[in-house]
């Protein structure tokens, strides 16, 4: 039987990021790879993101943070993180050691901000910056980034400015006019789009009757909003299909990962599930190569293959 | 910390809602201390996503023990498991409690299921003197105490339980209470794990008298390793995460408003 290599490569007019496989750790679901590491070798993954950094520290929001739905998870985190010297000494030299791609989240609150981020991320060897124009637990005025067209234009037009590395933009699944916020990220010479993150959602508490969350809204992950995620990735890769894809909701299995590939994906993040078994990613990827055995197929040919079969 | 999984090899309801369940697993080398917990896939009727973490009541190699309190959909799957079944589990996660001191007098105070890691300190430093302050809201909620009692430790059993439908509207104000009107040793330490109100209480207490206190705290979790910061709280030491940096830690340093 031909086994094909998991390889994958984000390709755009201007950068290509060769990944050893598609699978990669969605933001703020891996901490910054080191307490993971100690479970296994990171090194075997696609590539490793790190959990957005923000200029400044920032304690997040008050507990509770959690709340479990049917098939899902509501999050009210807030973007803890220590902010950007912190990230500098503590997370850099770690990342830096790795010996597969290394992709850095970053958050702002305002354009600067962005800008800030970038022109700092610029200096390091990394291989990827993702810029989360999307976060829902985050207050820019109450809008997110990815929701203000003007905004995300004049955002990620200095963002690319202040950095040569190759540029994601990581966008909510509900942007809208998705169309428009594509041509922004393509007009604006951003590498490849991640699609997505959490949907914002609330929980009430029936004995008391009140907001769960100190903040009322909280971002739903989990397989709860894989049809979702699927749906905008089709979207996305219908009105733009030169543009990579990193597909990202509720992803559990390997079969779940060769359905955001068909839908239009490059690659993928992975989650929620990182939270309930921390060893799943190297099972993902040892499941995806038995897969692509079994089923003759390779990577390549079953991006957008689901489009394709309509024609 | 490993993922492996348990086969119930024990459960049983020991007092209303109330279950005692025991997994064998087949790595014989993994250490688990008290303090530690465990994540437990709670699979069953209602759908869950998330393990949900237990503090460890007992541990022997291969085998870990846990009590719990049927509370909500997790634990209700959790409460029609049978023997036999088996469960997908993470262990151990979290820091242990600081070693007692031998010698000493530790003085350890639990309110309902907390007894649940101040148990195994019991069981697993034997020598150590160990003085065992229990008490909990709802007399149909008591732990049988010969799941609790060794020799060599001394267990007071509180209860006030003179309010109507059997339910002590002070606890857990109470238990300290008793424990400061009727304990007439010098402790060298307290460790204290039970309602959050409790180990507040517990830790002023012990922050007056100048007697180092060690807490076990609880919170909502998704991960229980550290990574999704869903347990984060602050501290005078900055933002720590239950799960990871604990759940055992130096009650002085505790900002207890943080914690919900």
């Amino acid at each position: 039987m031909n086994c094909n290599p998991l390889q994958t490569t984000l390709q755009s007019p201007r950068h290509s990021i060769q990944l050893k496989n598609p699978i990669v750790p969605a933001s703020g679901t891996f901490g910054n790879g080191s307490i993971v590491h100690s479970l296994y070798d990171i090194n075997q993954l696609g590539a490793v993101l790190t959990k957005s950094i923000t200029v400044e520290p920032r304690s997040g929001n008050p507990s509770p943070r959690i709340y479990e739905t049917p098939s899902g998870l509501l999050n009210s985190v807030g973007l803890e993180n220590k902010g950007l010297p912190w990230f500098l000494e503590e997370v850099q030299p770690f990342l830096l050691s790795l010996e597969t791609s290394k992709w850095v989240s970053i958050a702002g609150f305002t354009i600067e901000e962005f800008e800030t981020l970038a022109h700092v991320m610029d200096t390091l060897p990394i291989d990827a910056l993702e810029v989360n124009v999307s976060c829902p637990n985050i207050h820019a005025n109450g809008v997110q980034f990815c929701q203000n067209m003007a905004v995300l234009e004049e955002t990620l037009r200095r963002v690319r400015k202040a950095t040569h590395h190759f540029l994601i933009a990581k966008i909510a699944l509900e942007t809208n006019p998705l169309s428009q916020a594509l041509d922004i990220i393509e007009q604006e010479n951003f590498d490849a789009v991640c699609i997505g993150n959490t949907i914002r959602g609330i929980a009430i508490d029936a004995e008391t009757r009140k907001p769960f969350f100190h903040k009322i809204f909280a971002g739903l992950s989990g397989p709860a909003i894989k049809p979702i995620a699927l749906r905008v990735v089709w979207e996305a890769y219908d009105s733009h299909p030169t543009l990579p894809i990193i597909g990202c909701g509720g992803i559990q299995c390997a079969s779940d990962v060769i359905e955001f590939l068909a839908a239009g994906a490059t690659s993928v993040e992975v989650g929620t599930l990182n939270l309930v078994d921390p060893f799943i990613l190297p099972r993902l990827i040892q499941d995806l190569e038995t897969y692509c055995c079994t089923h003759q197929i390779d990577l390549p040919n079953t991006i957008g293959s689901a489009h394709h079969s309509l024609r | 910390m490993i993922k492996t999984n348990g086969e119930i090899i024990e459960h049983q309801c020991i007092a209303k809602h109330i279950f005692l369940l025991s997994l064998r697993y087949p790595e014989s080398n993994l250490i688990v201390e008290p303090g530690q917990f465990v994540q437990l896939s709670c699979p069953g009727k209602h759908t869950t996503l998330l393990k949900r973490p237990f503090s460890v009541f007992d541990a022997s190699p291969n085998i870990v023990s846990i009590v719990y309190k049927v509370v909500g959909k997790g634990t209700t799957n959790l409460s029609e498991k049978r023997v036999g079944d088996s469960l997908e589990m993470i262990l151990p996660c979290g820091n242990p409690f600081s070693i007692p001191q031998e010698g000493g007098l530790n003085v350890l105070i639990g309110g309902g299921l907390g007894i649940a890691p101040l148990h195994f300190l019991t069981k697993y430093y034997p020598k150590p003197p160990f003085e065992f302050w229990y008490g909990t809201s709802y007399e149909e909620e008591w732990i049988p105490a010969n799941l609790l009692q060794r020799s060599g430790i001394d267990l007071h059993i509180h209860a006030d339980f003179s309010t109507s439908n059997h339910h002590s509207l002070q606890f857990p104000e109470n238990l300290l209470q008793k424990y400061q009107k009727e304990s007439t040793t010098s402790p060298t330490k307290i460790y204290c794990c039970g309602p959050t109100k409790l180990m507040q209480n517990v830790t002023k207490h012990c922050m007056e008298k100048n007697i180092p206190i060690e807490v076990s705290l609880e919170s909502r979790m998704a991960c229980g390793f550290g990574i999704c910061l869903g347990c984060s709280f602050l501290t005078k030491d900055g933002m720590k995460t239950v799960c990871k940096d604990g759940p055992t830690f130096d009650g002085s340093n505790v900002i207890w408003e943080s914690l919900t």
